[in-house]
């Protein structure tokens, strides 16, 4: 049997091994998510130097070994410089990378793959202000090709459909553990039968944020544009205006990711490491508002 | 370092002489105890302040923003920096947990802050946590002084028929005007 085979991958975790190795994670279409040595790509003049480097989609050739394969070509397909010249889109992308990483497993993932590359393409390109509302949508579709997505149209308990009600005080509840939106009167349920709270869901509630929570009208239009393929932002004003919401402030998709943020770190059983710096990120003067 | 290595230096040291050995270990230990940071500039220094910022003939002006002690010693090999350092004590990882305020990014925000400082140098390796570190640091300086960082590309003697893309893309981005 062969012990070199092919796959295309996208670069997600490199850290530095022995002398002047590198040891990479990479999720691959064919295989999954796989780690490998790339050979002394820290060294200057290693032709693996720049394609070892995170978010970078190579044609790889490996070779199997003993614990970890080898890398022994790497053909850059993409890379995404235009990343690296905006500290919330760098942020952004490694967001999605972390959160793609606790999705993926060693079986073939050519959809989460094609997903994580379309989501960067459009962090590197997403007109300045829309980062936000980008890595919101990509957080969803990771949720929801992962199976977990929130349900946002339907209470989750009486499934009453909800439809958000913009220009009035409207509001509706979102229970993390529920799975997502419920109406008010579920939320008041909820809080009115709720016992002590046991020890498990105390500790979660403290590391993942608030479990269950009440959300506005804005929130939930925003939340609900999510699941298109596609966000169509008009600028009508200084501020992007989303179909059928109008220009939603900073603030509002601050709240709509952190909302999914919680959600993803249940759902996930793992706090985003990379949250603490896309909250600094986004709470800088230029994004407040 | 690799067992083979390992081995070697280990075999080395048993055929030394009792008294270089006992040397060799009292180095250590003086090393270990007497070696700390500089409280300027954070550079593995044996005195509270080091050499480099102790120095007279050396620019105040300019500081060079560098990840690690390494990367200053390399820079002082080239002997070409006049100016003085930062050691930002590693590079800001979201992925991995580490971030800013786990760095000397803070002291380096006070420093520029206090003195009299004409520009800030950011060479820090062209990687996704380096470039996150460089805008990072980049942002937070840019309202006080003048910030620049390392050119990246071809290295010196490196084919361009060899060049891998992302290196090409690089040094593409950052071409000069001839002057």
């Amino acid at each position: 049997m062969s012990r070199t085979y092919k796959a295309t991958g996208i670069n997600l975790k490199a850290a530095p091994m022995g002398e002047t190795d590198r040891l990479m994670t990479i999720l691959t279409k064919e295989y999954g998510l796989l780690r490998a040595i790339a050979p002394g790509a820290r060294k200057h003049k290693s032709r693996l130097g720049g394609r070892s480097g995170l978010f970078v989609v190579n044609e790889l050739m490996l070779s199997r070994g003993k614990s970890l394969d080898k890398m022994i070509q790497a053909q850059t397909q993409q890379s995404f410089p235009g990343l690296s010249r905006d500290l919330t889109r760098l942020t952004a992308g490694q967001y999605l990378a972390e959160l793609v990483l606790c999705e993926a497993s060693e079986q073939p993932q050519a959809e989460l793959f094609e997903l994580l590359v379309a989501h960067l393409e459009r962090l590197e390109t997403a007109p300045t202000g829309t980062v936000l509302a980008c890595l919101a949508q990509g957080t969803f579709h990771i949720l929801a090709l992962a199976g977990v997505a929130p349900e946002l149209h339907y209470c989750c308990l009486s499934r009453t459909p909800l439809k958000p009600q913009l220009g009035r005080h409207w509001q509706a509840g979102f229970s993390i553990p529920a799975g997502g939106v419920i109406t008010l009167e579920q939320l008041e349920r909820l809080e009115n039968n709720a016992g002590p709270t046991d020890y498990e869901s105390g500790r979660r509630k403290h590391i993942y944020g608030s479990l269950i929570t009440t959300i506005g009208a804005p929130e939930l239009a925003l939340l609900q544009q999510l699941g298109k393929a596609e966000l169509v932002f008009t600028q009508a004003s200084s501020l992007p205006s989303i179909d059928g919401v109008g220009a939603a402030p900073h603030s509002l998709w601050r709240r709509v990711e952190r909302l999914l943020r919680n959600y993803a770190q249940f759902h996930f059983d793992r706090p985003i490491q990379s949250a603490a710096l896309i909250d600094s990120c986004f709470a800088s003067s230029a994004y407040a508002s | 370092m690799g067992p083979k290595t390992a081995q070697r230096l280990a075999l080395h040291v048993l055929k030394r002489p009792e008294t270089e050995v006992r040397a060799l270990a009292q180095a250590l230990v003086d090393a270990k105890q007497q070696v700390g940071q500089c409280s300027i500039c954070f550079h593995l220094s044996a005195d509270p302040v080091c050499d480099i910022c102790r120095s007279k003939r050396r620019e105040n002006q300019t500081i060079c923003v560098v990840a690690d002690s390494r990367d200053v010693i390399a820079i002082e090999r080239t002997r070409e920096f006049k100016g003085k350092y930062h050691v930002l004590g590693g590079l800001i990882s979201p992925m991995d947990g580490i971030g800013p305020e786990q760095l000397n990014i803070g002291q380096l925000v006070h420093r520029v802050n206090k003195d009299d400082i004409t520009e800030v140098i950011l060479a820090i390796s062209p990687s996704i946590e380096g470039d996150t570190t460089t805008l990072y640091v980049g942002q937070l300086i840019k309202p006080f002084t003048k910030v620049t960082r390392i050119a990246f590309g071809l290295p010196m003697g490196g084919d361009l028929e060899y060049a891998d893309e992302v290196t090409l893309v690089r040094a593409l981005e950052g071409r000069q005007a001839l002057s």
